[in-house]
């Protein structure tokens, strides 16, 4: 069964797509905060300076490829049940993107730094240094994740079938 | 594993949405009686450089690190247009204070633009860190590269040497963070900008020129 057949039996239901929405502008408006370029106050502003638009791009890339998965990990356990180890594994994806956005000089950051002491510096500025890379490595845990549920997804289905 | 990182990952998310949830509370705390104001603003001025006129009616107080990646930005890509708008016409003047988060680099990196103060070069070595800038607690801000910054700007170096060797501002340093954080500021870099009756509002982070531009604008217009 090819990507585009699993998509298809999914999101044909108008929940999968809104869980799927709801999930990935949620995580595009935390991730936006963390790296600034998304601010709510004094006034609603947006802007990704050019020398960030790779990170933006992977950022996009991360929030998209969230709520695919997590719509389809809903899916997948409503038809069938599934593991909890299947259905976290976008988690450790999630949160290494959102940590990648935890630049010590952000108010999250601050906060780390101000709780860690010597190890919240290291952290973020670990976080800081190697942003592009841990959000690739988020990417990549999350296109495992998704294998993970259309795998399970097709083997559902053809039980049912 | 995967449940351990699972359970991380929504902890870091309530603690995101928490956190963001206070700094939103911080913004809203700033003094509002005429002597905290006056408190404020003096806190905030006391003895730190002046970029613009000292008559400027509007005061942008910047609180930053010189390791941090958005404060560069804002060194680089912002605070030219508000010289070129507000400072250079008279309208705002820019003070900077140290909030040195990312540990001993950024204080000497604080330091060393206090000693070049000493030579009327505060400006020239604060703009040369941030446009030098590498990763954070590389070794780019070890004393022994911030004194080649300074030898190519041309400072006196052996009253220079002296200074930094001496660590003659690192109180300064450390007392400009905790006047930063009694006033609420909880990150680089963020901005409190100052009406003339020392009426203060809060912008964080390195935000775009459009909105420094209807914060000083709202004030100027208000103030006639």
């Amino acid at each position: 069964m090819s990507n585009a057949s699993v998509m298809r039996i999914v999101f044909s239901n108008g929940t999968y797509v809104g869980i799927a929405a709801a999930t990935s502008v949620t995580f595009f408006i935390i991730f936006n905060m963390l790296d600034e370029y998304l601010f709510l106050s004094p006034f609603f502003a947006f802007s990704v300076p050019p020398d960030t638009y790779p990170n933006f791009a992977l950022s996009i890339a991360v929030v998209a490829l969230l709520g695919i998965v997590i719509s389809m990990n809903v899916y997948s356990s409503r038809i069938n049940g599934t593991k909890l180890k299947q259905s976290t594994t976008w988690l450790s994806g999630s949160f290494i993107a959102t940590a990648s956005g935890a630049c010590g000089c952000s108010s999250l950051g601050f906060a780390i730094i101000s709780s860690l002491g010597g190890a919240g510096i290291a952290a973020t500025s670990f976080a800081t240094t190697y942003q592009i890379p841990l959000k690739i490595a988020s990417l990549a845990i999350l296109i495992f994740a998704y294998y993970s549920v259309r795998k399970n997804t097709i083997r559902n289905c053809s039980v049912r079938n | 594993m995967a449940i351990v990182m699972g359970a991380i990952g929504v902890g870091f998310g309530v603690y995101t949405i928490s956190t963001v949830s206070t700094n939103f509370q911080q913004e809203t705390t700033l003094p509002e009686s005429s002597n905290d104001k006056q408190t404020l603003y003096s806190l905030a001025l006391n003895g730190s450089p002046e970029l613009g006129s000292s008559d400027a009616p509007i005061t942008i107080i910047e609180f930053g690190d010189y390791q941090c990646p958005n404060c560069m930005r804002f060194t680089t890509q912002i605070k030219p247009l508000i010289i070129e708008n507000y400072i250079n016409t008279g309208k705002a003047k820019l003070v900077f204070k140290d909030f040195t988060v990312y540990g001993t680099d950024s204080v000497n990196g604080a330091m060393a633009t206090h000693c070049a103060a000493e030579q009327n070069k505060y400006w020239e070595v604060h703009d040369h860190l941030y446009n030098q800038q590498e990763a954070i607690n590389s070794g780019w801000l070890s004393v022994d590269n911030i004194k080649k910054f300074a030898s190519d700007i041309g400072l006196d170096m052996q009253q220079f040497n002296i200074c930094l060797d001496s660590k003659k501002y690192e109180q300064r340093v450390i007392e400009n963070f905790v006047e930063g954080k009694s006033i609420g500021v909880s990150g680089t870099p963020t901005f409190i900008i100052i009406d003339k009756d020392g009426k203060p509002q809060m912008v964080k982070g390195a935000q775009p020129f459009s909105v420094f531009k209807q914060v000083i604008d709202k004030i100027l217009v208000g103030s006639g």
